[in-house]
């Protein structure tokens, strides 16, 4: 007995010496390679969403639309804001109540070579939503009266029940997707609605230009039985309609849509638009996170216990990551990996910090999606990604265009990657 | 001659005789061996605070992939270093003592490193005249923070100082102590690096 004391006496005193962490500190120092600061935009910078139009990245920061030139020159790559539509001078609308100081930007896509808007703001006597569209082939000469309302609504807050409406867009590349969801308020001043959301409608059109205030020349999609909420913050049961959560087109054959209710996610697939079904078997018991469909049969599907789904037409595999979520895709091919994916991971809902762990890499190179699985060393690893906080950050999407490669993410600013300029064998991280 | 006289001349001649006698006793000491005195005993103890810079060396990896060195540099900054210490005499030269202390350093990308070792620690004493050498061993834990990431490791802390005594109470000097602290990795012993530091310090230490 004193022997097995002893012993257990001596692992517990080894163990105290022996790293805590995967790898080590000092191997990590020893690793660590510097991380360069563009210093082109404020390192808090939260962008939602990104895209490129002509020579111009966009990127969505909640109350702002930020740009910059695709140049690499540094005196062409720092960003800038977007001047927005003030919601007074942007006609014709039905009415002229400019949107109250800092509206919320709540989606931002691109449609050709337009960029389409969607805006809200809560004052209080009005909530102002809109949606608006601007040509942007020369950003710093955008001015509020350069975008044109699509949409525009003022809801008068009244001492009795009314409602707002918030857009969401979603863009197929051609067509727009707009979800409008109404939030219910029941005095004057609740700032906070009653039920999230009150109801939920979706609208489509192939002509995004053509559409007015009144969603003339869209196609109205019923999306009642999709998914709902069951109870309001109040426990009285009102079955809500559930917001959209996204929407992607293949590009060439079906359009994917995933919503989300109470507990549970769905998963709907179009192949003309309008008419979505359910698709059999998708995952049950789970809300969903984000979509990507890789080509015309295969779509990858993410969820909140973490996992990917892998759906090739007929049947759902799955890969385990671990219990952050996976959010954003991108494709590395042009970047000079082949064949794989990248996916973003953000923070556990339960967590209560940002924390995110990066991304993880899918290797896509086999014909048969069976044996797709996750990489061990990502394309970046051995060079700055894991000393940059890139690596522990909730990253909430991806823009690859051509050699280069954006990461935006929820708390760690915005990133680039792109070959070093000191030695063009690697590619390097940097913070834009 | 009168009475005072008399009195004078005889305190003069008693007054050479016995600083005669005084003279001739030194004279007779100086053939006599020099008796060496312990400045210090058993219950004697010194408080010492140091404050300096810190020199990250290299890590060495023990078991490095083929072709590849065992040596790698640490990437950091050199930084600053301070401790608090306590010894107590055994003798006149050997003492054992505790001493807590920390470092900090930069990564390249400017993340900051910290070290905090608590160590126990032998000591042996040279003392020469006005100036004293103690050589020491120091072993205790090592506490490493960096970023999100902290361990506890082992720590030997070899090293030596001079100091000169500028009274009884006081003497001043520098520290040079050099850092060896293995990081066990046990989940993938590729990992496992030493680390090899050293630091310079300048050092005040009060006897009592």
């Amino acid at each position: 007995m004193k022997n097995l004391f002893k012993i257990a006496s001596l692992v517990a005193i080894f163990s105290l010496f022996a790293a805590c962490n995967d790898k080590g500190i000092f191997y990590s120092l020893e690793n660590e390679e510097l991380v360069q600061e563009k210093n082109n935009l404020n390192n808090s910078a939260i962008f939602s969403n990104m895209v490129k139009i002509g020579n111009y990245y966009f990127g969505n920061a909640g109350t702002k639309i930020y740009y910059r030139n695709i140049s690499s020159d540094s005196t062409l790559d720092d960003w800038s804001e977007l001047a927005l539509p003030n919601g007074s001078d942007n006609t014709p609308v039905d009415a002229n109540e400019p949107f109250s100081s800092y509206p919320a930007v709540t989606s931002m896509v691109q449609i050709g070579t337009e960029l389409y808007i969607s805006m809200s703001s809560a004052s209080d006597s009005y909530f102002i939503s809109g949606i608006f569209r601007v040509s942007p082939s020369d950003p710093s000469s955008v001015i509020s009266s350069s975008w044109t309302p699509e949409i525009k609504t003022v809801v008068e807050r009244t001492s009795t029940t009314h409602d707002s409406n918030i857009y969401r867009l979603f863009s197929t590349g051609t067509g727009l997707y707009i979800n409008r969801v109404n939030f219910t308020y029941t005095s004057f001043n609740d700032n906070i609605p009653d039920t999230i959301p009150g109801g939920s409608s979706l609208f489509y059109t192939a002509s995004p230009n053509l559409i007015d205030y009144d969603l003339n020349n869209t196609t109205s999609i019923d999306i009642s039985t999709f998914a709902k909420y069951d109870a309001d913050s109040e426990g009285v049961v009102e079955n809500m309609i559930a917001k959209v959560e996204n929407i992607v087109y293949d590009g060439t054959a079906n359009y994917w849509l995933i919503i989300n209710g109470e507990s549970e996610g769905k998963l709907y697939k179009s192949t003309d638009a309008t008419t979505f079904n359910p698709v059999a078997a998708s995952p049950a018991s789970v809300r969903y996170v984000d979509i990507f469909a890789y080509d015309a049969t295969r779509l990858l599907l993410t969820d909140t216990a973490g996992l990917l789904h892998i759906y090739n037409g007929s049947a759902f595999r799955e890969l385990t990551n671990s219990d952050v979520w996976l959010k954003g895709f991108a494709r590395l091919d042009t970047l000079g990996t082949t064949n794989q994916l990248i996916i973003g991971t953000i923070a556990n809902k339960t967590d209560t910090t940002n924390d995110g762990e990066g991304y993880v890499q899918l290797n896509v190179s086999s014909s048969d999606d069976g044996v797709w699985d996750w990489v061990d060393i990502n394309f970046s690893d051995e060079n700055n990604y894991l000393s940059s906080d890139l690596s522990g950050a909730s990253i909430t999407g991806f823009l690859a265009d051509g050699d280069r490669l954006f990461a935006y993410t929820a708390a760690n600013g915005v990133w680039i990657n792109e070959v070093d300029q000191d030695d063009n064998t690697k590619r390097i991280w940097a913070i834009e | 001659m009168t009475k005072n006289i008399k009195l004078l001349l005889a305190t003069l001649v008693f007054t050479f005789f016995r600083l005669g006698s005084v003279y001739a006793q030194e004279e007779g000491n100086e053939e006599e061996k020099p008796q060496q005195v312990d400045l210090y005993s058993l219950g004697d103890q010194n408080f010492a605070i140091h404050a300096g810079m810190f020199f990250p060396l290299f890590f060495f990896d023990p078991t490095p992939a083929d072709g590849e060195s065992a040596f790698a540099a640490t990437k950091l900054t050199v930084g600053g270093a301070g401790s608090l210490m306590y010894e107590a005499y055994l003798n006149n030269n050997f003492k054992i003592g505790l001493e807590i202390g920390g470092i900090f350093a930069y990564s390249p990308n400017e993340n900051p490193f910290f070290m905090v070792p608590i160590t126990t620690r032998i000591a042996y004493e040279f003392h020469f005249g006005q100036f004293s050498l103690p050589l020491f061993w120091g072993m205790g834990i090592n506490i490493i923070t960096y970023q999100d990431e902290k361990n506890v490791q082992f720590l030997m802390k070899p090293g030596a100082s001079l100091y000169w005594h500028f009274n009884s109470d006081w003497s001043f000097g520098g520290t040079l102590s050099y850092w060896v602290s293995p990081e066990i990795v046990p989940s993938d012993h590729s990992y496992d690096r030493i680390g090899n530091f050293l630091d310079f310090t300048l050092s005040a230490r009060y006897h009592f």
